[in-house]
């Protein structure tokens, strides 16, 4: 026996282990030393497709995928990565297929329900989403995956405690891992708790400071935080219910004519409201800014 | 183990790749603001048709979208004679923010599915400008009628 | 009492709450769900690394599966710290400890065993490195005299043991500076690199980090020196493989187990990315001193220019008002800029047909196609410090920024 089956046996390992531990350039470079000897070794053509998308190269790993999948169709690894490079290029019809492809030849994949309850929860179709993530956790109950699709389908669909428990259960099985940590700073956000949403967005830059939506996350919420974002408290807490508020008891207030008989005092507050008007306008952008 | 039955979620849902993300909370209270009432239920019907509802929807969009003509017609005869133009502006704003929180609680989903998956928002300015300039038509068209009436 | 469920309430409502999060890993313990009460401890010294209960929760955790040295290990870190408060079951564990008689042990060779690449290059100093003078200075201060001199450091009651993690952007001599303080201590370099560890026998990644440690305590002096600890010792809250966790959890345990015979070995280790590390790793004892190594300075610049252009035929070059204009650019940074240059003069030789020699002009042109390959590093190290408040092992980074003119 030649040693080369050796060599792409431990050329596979190396790669596969940078690629877990992301290190995509590292990976690359190995993909580069090794693929020549070994154009035809499936998985190497799938990891380089790994790297490919990682780089958002997108039509390259679709490309890359689609020839490994014409030399071997029932490729599962390929299949998935497909489905999933399809949905981050939001070709949800496309995801669909493959993923219902794959579940008619891997039916018990908590991982293949939880991706297509994912797909479905981006088309908007609630119910379905639900259900295929309900699907996913009869199969494997501590799927970390799966719990996750499940608590983004209960922020959407269910009701306060319902979504508190299914967080719980995340954070119970799963207390270390970056997914959970957004989750939970999503839930906070919704709860109006910025400022623990904030010491937490801390933590996830801390762990992934190259991740720039993580850095945009901590960025909003440090403005949210912000000492000068005080007086803009009812609209940070309520929204647009509270400048519907505002605005409703600005109207009650200078149409119930409690104010005709002083006129300095109504001038004083129209001005105060204008102002207040301006500055929830202009500052918090501003303000953005200068933090960034 | 084999689990129960599923065949009906693994049937395919999508006819397109469209993620049919919705207009938002921000473009419904803006149509209000400038537009009233009947600015917010054209905002709403996009959205409801968007989200493949439209027929869903249809009675309680037709409806509210009476509701702020008939408002509309209330307050012109109501307030015959005094501020009836600038009366007429307030409540039919202020049914305006009544109807958009009737549409968030209706379609609310869809609005938190795509803040917590982040999903694109849809560009508002030509359909909020669109319905605007339509509500100010409607409400034009109405003080005309009642005059000649 | 409470309940667990009234605790996990209590808890999702104040994430925070260190006291309650311990109550609850202790009760997880109780449940003998370890995995579960690890990981809660661990979460209660993310947020505060001097947590003494904490690192005691640790320990009754190591002993509740069984595994005692490393529940010693523990215990014997949480007695150093402040806060501590005994636990009886770990003391008598302790003085147990504490009478018996060292144990030998037999080392299994076995037929595997991976051989470490000793470095062959000739011995490098400090004096081999342009300028970095403050860098030397606290390399000398936090690791070279400490090594040199326990019996001082222990006078002054300061700790001197465990690993020391060299972290900065890429291609700024962080191997070159390890390499340099294994000269200064006089000592064997040992280097380790990932593809050493991960790609020897598969399956067996774990088998050959003991090995390397085994080799290191038999070629005393020896500095041990782990490049890219990124990618060995990978944060297991973000690795998706068991291989992966495996892997961290024997470095762990070999990292703790040197602490009580490493005299003789220093070990360093170099990352590009220190949070991708797994904050276990930079615990007390492990790699809990950290040294931030910024790209060149601008003395260091001017120097690197003026020994990289020394057989060049160069015309009068100013190398301190290059350096003064090349602020981030790593020592890779300069080759290439001195590549550039060389190709400007070369094509313009064969242009001209008349002979010149390198000068200032074609130093300056390069410079315009040069971009720092450390400014991506830089951004990142910029959201660290700016969003994530991060804690003071990044302080360095901090001070690093205000002096960076471009940030």
């Amino acid at each position: 026996m030649n040693d080369l089956p050796d060599d792409l046996a431990s050329a596979r390992h190396e790669i596969g282990e940078l690629l877990d531990r992301q290190r995509f350039h590292m990976a690359e470079r190995r993909l580069a030393e090794v693929l020549p000897n070994f154009p035809d070794s499936l998985e190497l053509r799938y990891f380089q497709a790994i790297v490919e998308w990682v780089a958002d190269h997108d039509a390259r790993a679709v490309e890359i995928l689609e020839e490994v999948l014409a030399d071997e169709p029932t490729y599962y690894d390929a299949r998935y990565l497909l489905a999933k490079v399809k949905l981050d290029q939001d070709e949800y019809r496309q995801a669909e297929e493959i993923l219902l492809g794959l579940l008619a030849d891997y039916p018990e994949s908590p991982s293949l329900y939880a991706t297509y309850a994912e797909v479905m929860l981006r088309t908007m179709h609630f119910e379905k989403a639900e259900a295929l993530a309900g699907e996913a956790l009869k199969r494997d109950p501590d799927h970390e995956g799966a719990m996750n699709v499940h608590v983004l389908c209960g922020f959407v669909n269910s009701s306060n405690d319902e979504q508190r428990e299914r967080l719980q259960r995340l954070l119970q099985e799963h207390p270390d891992q970056m997914q959970t940590t957004i989750r939970l700073v999503q839930h906070l956000i919704e709860q109006g708790r910025h400022e623990e949403a904030y010491q937490l967005s801390r933590e996830l830059v801390l762990a992934d400071p190259a991740n720039e939506s993580l850095v945009e996350l901590a960025s909003e919420l440090r403005r949210a935080n912000h000492w000068s974002m005080r007086p803009l408290w009812p609209l940070q807490r309520f929204g647009w219910a509270g400048s519907i508020g505002i605005w409703f008891a600005a109207v009650v207030l200078f149409r119930s004519g409690v104010l005709d008989d002083t006129p300095t005092l109504a001038t004083v507050l129209v001005t105060v409201l204008l102002i207040y008007v301006v500055y929830s306008w202009v500052w918090p952008p501003l303000l953005k800014r200068l933090l960034r | 183990m084999r689990h129960a039955d599923n065949s009906d979620l693994l049937t395919p849902s999508l006819q397109n790749d469209s993620t049919m993300a919705v207009y938002s909370v921000g473009a419904l209270i803006a149509a209000a603001f400038f537009g009233g009432g009947v600015a917010v239920v054209i905002m709403g019907t996009l959205n409801a048709y968007r989200l493949g509802r439209l027929g869903r929807d249809a009675i309680l969009l037709i409806g509210m979208l009476l509701l702020s003509v008939g408002t509309l017609v209330a307050m012109i005869e109501m307030t015959a004679g005094g501020d009836t133009a600038r009366t007429a502006r307030l409540v039919n704003r202020g049914l305006g923010f009544v109807l958009c929180g009737a549409l968030y609680l209706l379609h609310q989903r869809a609005f938190k599915a795509m803040n917590f998956l982040g999903l694109d928002k849809p560009s508002p300015y030509v359909p909020v400008i669109a319905a605007i300039v339509v509500s100010i038509l409607v409400t034009m068209g109405v003080f005309a009628a009642l005059e000649v009436g | 009492m409470t309940s667990k469920t009234d605790i996990e309430n209590a808890l999702l409502q104040d994430p925070f709450n260190a006291d309650l999060r311990e109550r609850y890993a202790s009760l997880l313990l109780d449940e003998n769900d370890v995995a579960a009460a690890i990981a809660q401890y661990e979460l209660v010294l993310k947020g505060d690394a001097s947590r003494a209960s904490a690192v005691v929760g640790l320990a009754r955790c190591a002993e509740h599966s069984g595994d005692s040295p490393l529940a010693l290990d523990r215990y014997r870190q949480a007695r150093t710290m402040d806060g501590f408060a005994p636990d009886d079951e770990l003391e008598a564990l302790w003085r147990k400890a504490q009478t018996s008689t060292p144990q030998l042990s037999v080392v299994d060779g076995g037929n595997n065993v991976m051989e470490l690449s000793a470095a062959r290059e000739p011995t490098v100093t400090f004096a081999d490195i342009a300028g970095m003078d403050a860098l030397k200075k606290v390399l000398r201060l936090q690791i070279i005299e400490p090594f040199r001199n326990p019996g001082l450091f222990q006078r002054f009651r300061k700790k001197a043991g465990g690993g020391v993690l060299l972290y900065g952007p890429p291609g700024c001599g962080k191997t070159l500076t390890a390499r340099a303080i294994a000269g200064e201590v006089s000592a064997e370099f040992r280097a380790v690199g990932i593809s050493d560890v991960l790609n020897m026998w598969i399956g067996e990644s774990e088998k050959n980090l003991a090995d390397i440690f085994e080799q290191a305590r038999a070629r005393r002096p020896c500095v041990l020196f782990f490049d890219e600890l990124d990618a060995l010792a990978y944060s297991r809250s973000k690795a998706s493989s068991s291989a992966a966790r495996t892997v961290v959890n024997e470095f762990l345990a070999q990292l703790d187990g040197f602490n009580d015979d490493n005299e003789g070995v220093l070990i360093l280790a170099a990352t590009n990315m220190p949070w991708d590390v797994d904050p276990a790793m930079k615990r007390p004892g492990r790699f809990s001193r950290q040294v931030f190594v910024p790209p060149p300075d601008r003395e260091a610049r001017a120097e690197m220019l003026r020994m990289k252009l020394h057989d060049v035929p160069t015309a009068e070059i100013d190398a301190d008002a290059i350096a003064a204009k090349t602020e981030l650019y790593s020592g890779a940074d300069i080759d290439g800029l001195i590549d550039l240059a060389k190709d400007e003069a070369l094509a313009d030789i064969l242009d001209s047909g008349e002979q010149r020699d390198l000068t200032m002009g074609d130093l300056v042109a390069a410079l315009d196609q040069v971009t720092p390959s450390t400014v991506d590093w830089i951004k990142t190290a910029r959201n660290l410090v700016k969003f994530s408040g991060a804690d003071s092992s990044y302080k360095d980074v901090e001070k690093y920024l205000k002096t960076v003119k471009r940030y």
